[in-house]
């Protein structure tokens, strides 16, 4: 028929000249009536009968007008645009009712699009490179898990897989940069020559690395990330080109990455990462110390892939070392690693602002029904006059969709601002790329949860006022025909109210009391009074062991001088935050269990177990005699690996395998909190000498730690003014941020639930509010029968108990299934804790019986006689 | 309203309406109705306000064109032309009504099936 675009154009201008059109079409429409009516004239009838018939042959002029209002415009924009008119009216008229759904509504909305900006940045936005979904994370595999990569293999998999296009190995790095006149310590990564290839990224200036580059004696060279060349650089357009120094090597600036292209926080550069047969630490399969990503070709699957990877393994076998025997390979896609920890708190919080949202919608829905009922009167009157159920239902329904629409703009600009504080939150530990933002998802996600918000409170009120039989309302003379003053619905959605919310009050307690858990609980040491940080002295400089030993001894020396610190001591790995080695262990008369037992490993100096307050067990700690050459080796074992290698004897004496040599247990310690994911078995302490490549230093002092700074910065300065001190935090913070994912949680679902028990109570509060308004009448007839003030409160308080107990009992069972899918996230804590039920049922018996009383003290108050008259 | 007279679908009015004006000149809307009236007899049931429909549709199309003039009885009225688009659309129309009923034709005139011999 009619090309549609060319009727749309035609009806759209036609909706905006709508009354030019109106106007004109009624004077064609009375032309062609009198036209009919001069012809009816000269067939002979009168002039009135004539145009009585004429008009009935037009088929009747307002019908007319419709057909052509159809035909000529977009009919059902214009009955919205009339309907909102008309609703927009009305709520003006009751601003305070109206401000109270808008205010309620932006609030849900506002958490909703909060909550899904988090969401969407860390599971659903795509990841910053090209086809994202081709690029596998790859791993060697021991019975405990994903372990990091050894060169060797990682040799093997470069040069014989057939389902890898490109792959590379990467592996965190500290460097200290010269600038001015002293050092700063950069963060950065060694990353393969293919690394931009694997991940489809281009540099925004210069390019990147080049195979001849990550050979041994290759030039060297470095990229910088966006943010560090902006901060760190000043923006310098000359940067490319130019060289920087860092750990005493110049190194020529090759390129610079974009901004957030990198999933790690803080990372400044980029070198490569060379194989040097030399440096059998990385080149052979028997240390694993790499992250390998690689980029499937266009057929293959990672399951694919790591079914081959596997078959090369069994292939090579004889030239693996004995202990990875049992190991395997597993691949998994990047964006499945990169959400896999997060993804369960995070659909925690999504079930929380769910059952917000829920929440509201039932208090804006019992608002509408109450207004809609208090207008029975006038509605019952527009439907005796001929509106059909269909225009009511449609009206009103257009009021919901305008309540929502205000109330879905609002919780937007208030989004603007809670995004941009839990973007603040975020930040220490989300990546850059994955931060939460109010884009163009965001906005179409608030959007479609606004109109299904809409649809959710709207449909229940649009429906009852559609329903009502205007007949026996008016007869009633407009008044509500129930009993008991409300409606089914208006006590369904009470109840469901309070179920959600004590589902919301509970869970929170739980993640609280879980935090507290895993707060309060005993790191194994003493924290207070502690200060760490990290040292990083640059190969180049300080090569070889005696070199970084006597590095180490110094620093300790210069430390222990300054005014105030009472004991220092060094260790091998940066306290929560990384470094800490692993490696099997055995007792020496058991070499088949030689792979049995992996434990972690740390080397410590000084007076480390003094410094941090360890709690000796039995024998003795390590002191600086073990660090002598010809000293024989000593370890110090913790409880939990005591228990596992000597479960029924004595482990002080005795003798260890481990990292190729023979050691001798010479004292055992209670366990330690000093690493994010210890290793199965337990802690291994060993002198420093033996791998002085790290260091970290811990000092206790009793002076505040910003104090403490300063000498401790000079001391350091006084032996190398080009190694600054890094990362320092007071011990008690080190352990604190950890927890900083779950805090961010907790407060949120907190909020979350504080805000549904506010919507509850006051949802509460209006429904009996409402009751006694309608039943004022009864009450004013009780009290003139002689009902006390009291017996009337009491009646009421009841009333409302009912809805309560109801509520709580359903919401008690809601919350009882909802702790067994949190269980996965607690800490040490019973799924069905007593202490949380019982606060959550008494915090809101307390808070909804204050809603009930109010309403029924004002209902007592009144006076009979003035009640009845009024009616 | 007879119940004998039959109703007519819009796409059909339609293209009475083309045709009246293609064979017709410039009319205005009593005049188209009351053209088509005597021409399809009593047959058409026709509330004369439908017309009003088609007309907004095939201007929508750009098939007539409408412009202000005075009618027969000194009045102001809305006259309506076809275009040289709209003689397109008739031709092609009328093309397709032929050969549908054509086809009906055939199909109603088929002869019936032989009674089976027992």
């Amino acid at each position: 028929m009619i090309a549609p675009l060319d009727r749309l154009s035609a009806r759209l201008k036609a909706c905006f000249r709508s009354e030019k059109i109106e106007r004109e079409f009624d004077e064609e429409l009375s032309h062609h009536i009198e036209m009919l009516a001069e012809e009816n004239m000269r067939s002979g009838y009168a002039p009135a009968e004539a145009l009585r018939r004429a008009k009935q042959q037009m088929g009747g002029i307002e019908q007319t007008r419709e057909l052509h209002r159809e035909a000529r415009g977009i009919p059902w924009l214009e009955q919205l645009a009339k309907d909102s008119g008309f609703a927009a009216r009305q709520l003006g008229r009751n601003l305070g009712f109206a401000s109270v759904c808008i205010l309620t509504i932006a609030v849900a909305i506002a958490a909703c699009g909060t909550v899904f900006s988090v969401l969407d940045g860390v599971l659903f936005r795509p990841l910053p490179y090209g086809a994202a979904d081709r690029i596998v994370t790859i791993w060697e595999t021991t019975e405990f898990g994903e372990n990091e990569v050894s060169g060797g293999v990682f040799r093997d998999w470069q040069q014989r897989s057939e389902n890898l296009g490109s792959v590379m190995l990467h592996a965190p790095l500290v460097q200290n940069l010269r600038h001015g006149g002293g050092a700063a310590r950069l963060r950065g990564w060694e990353v393969s020559a293919s690394f931009l290839e694997v991940l489809e990224l281009t540099p925004i200036a210069g390019r990147g690395f080049l195979p001849v580059e990550e050979q041994v004696n290759g030039p060297p060279v470095v990229m910088l990330t966006e943010e560090a060349w902006r901060s760190r650089f000043n923006a310098d357009e000359s940067i490319v080109g130019s060289s920087i120094t860092l750990d005493e090597i110049s190194r020529q600036v090759v390129g610079v990455l974009p901004a957030n292209a990198w999933l790690q926080p803080d990372v400044e550069f980029f070198i490569p990462a060379v194989l040097n047969p030399d440096q059998a630490f990385r080149y052979s399969r028997s240390s694993h110390w790499a992250y390998v990503w690689g980029r499937l070709k266009p057929q293959a699957s990672p399951e694919q892939l790591e079914a081959e990877l596997k078959s090369i393994k069994a292939s090579l076998e004889e030239e693996y070392p004995e202990f990875k025997r049992d190991w395997s390979v597993a691949v998994h896609p990047l964006r499945e690693m990169v959400t896999r920890e997060p993804r369960p708190a995070l659909w925690t919080l999504a079930a929380a602002v769910a059952l917000v949202l829920l929440v509201a919608c039932a208090n804006v829905a019992n608002l509408l029904l109450a207004r809609a009922t208090r207008r029975r009167g006038e509605l019952a009157m527009r439907a005796a006059l001929g509106a059909s159920s269909r225009r009511i239902f449609r009206q009103s329904l257009t009021k919901s969709l305008l309540l929502a629409g205000i109330g879905g703009a609002l919780g937007l600009f208030f989004s603007i601002g809670s995004i941009k504080l839990v973007q603040a939150v975020t930040v220490s530990f989300l990546p850059g790329a994955m931060a939460p933002t109010l884009d163009a998802r965001a906005l179409s996600a608030s959007i479609a949860i606004t109109c299904g918000a809409a649809l959710l409170f709207g449909i229940l009120p649009a429906w009852r006022s559609c329903k009502s039989s205007p007949n026996e309302t008016l007869k009633n003379g407009g008044k509500p025909a129930t009993a008991g003053g409300r409606t089914r619905s208006q006590s369904l959605l009470v109840i469901a109210e309070v179920a959600l919310t004590i589902v919301l009050l509970s869970s929170a307690g739980l993640l609280l009391r879980s935090l507290a858990k895993m707060v309060s609980e005993d790191p194994g040491y003493n924290p207070l009074n502690v200060v760490t940080f990290d040292l990083s002295p640059p190969g180049e400089i300080y090569g070889g062991r005696e070199k970084r030993i006597a590095y180490t001894t110094s620093v300790l020396e210069k430390i222990q001088a300054v005014p105030g610190v009472s004991a220092v001591g060094s260790l091998s790995a940066s306290p929560l935050a990384s470094g800490v080695r692993g490696d099997y262990v055995s007792r020496e008369e058991r070499p088949d269990t030689r792979f049995d037992y992996l434990a972690s490993v740390i080397y410590v100096g000084g007076g480390f177990f003094e410094a941090v307050e360890t709690r000796l067990v039995k024998g003795r700690f390590l002191s600086e005699i073990d660090n002598h050459t010809n000293a024989s080796r000593a370890v110090v074992i913790d409880v939990k690996l005591a228990a596992t290698l000597f479960p029924d004897d004595e482990s002080v004496g005795k003798m260890v395998n481990s990292l190729g040599a023979t050691w001798e247990v010479v004292g055992v310690i209670d366990e330690m909190k000093l690493d994010r994911n210890p290793r199965p078995h337990g802690y291994m302490y060993l002198p420093h000498a033996y791998f002085p490549f790290a260091i970290s230093i811990v000092a206790r002092a009793g002076i505040d730690p910003a104090h403490l700074r300063e000498p401790l910065q000079k001391a350091v300065a006084s032996i190398d003014a080009g190694i600054p001190i890094a990362n320092y935090r007071p011990l008690t913070e080190a352990l604190e941020t950890v927890r900083e994912p779950e805090r961010f949680i907790l407060a949120l679902v907190g909020g979350f639930a504080a805000v549904a028990l506010l919507l509850a109570c006051s949802g509460l509060y209006g429904v009996m509010s409402y009751t006694t308004a309608n039943r004022q009448h009864e009450l004013c007839i009780r009290r003139a029968l002689g009902a006390t003030s009291r017996e009337i409160i009491q009646l009421v308080v009841k009333d409302g108990a009912r809805l309560t107990l109801f509520g709580m009992a359903i919401g008690l069972i809601a919350a009882a299934g909802a702790s067994r899918l949190l269980a996965s996230q607690l800490h040490q804590v019973p799924t069905y804790d007593p202490a949380v039920i019982g606060a959550t049922l008494l915090l809101f018996a307390s808070v909804s019986l204050f809603a009930c009383w109010t309403p029924a003290r004002r209902a007592a108050r009144i006076d009979p006689s003035a009640g009845l008259r009024s009616e | 309203m007879a119940p004998d007279k039959i109703d007519i679908l819009q796409g059909t009015l339609d293209l009475l309406v083309l045709q009246t004006l293609a064979s017709m000149g410039a009319l205005h809307g009593y005049g188209i109705a009351r053209r088509i009236e005597q021409v399809a007899g009593d047959a058409i049931l026709l509330n004369q306000g439908t017309i009003y429909a088609s007309l907004v549709r095939l201007q929508q199309g750009k098939w007539i064109s409408a412009e202000w003039g005075v009618s027969e009885n000194n009045r102001r009225a809305k006259f309506y032309a076809i275009t040289a688009r709209g003689q397109k659309r008739l031709a092609q129309e009328t093309e397709n009504w032929r050969r549908m009923a054509d086809v009906v034709e055939r199909v109603l005139s088929s002869p019936t099936k032989p009674e089976t011999q027992t």
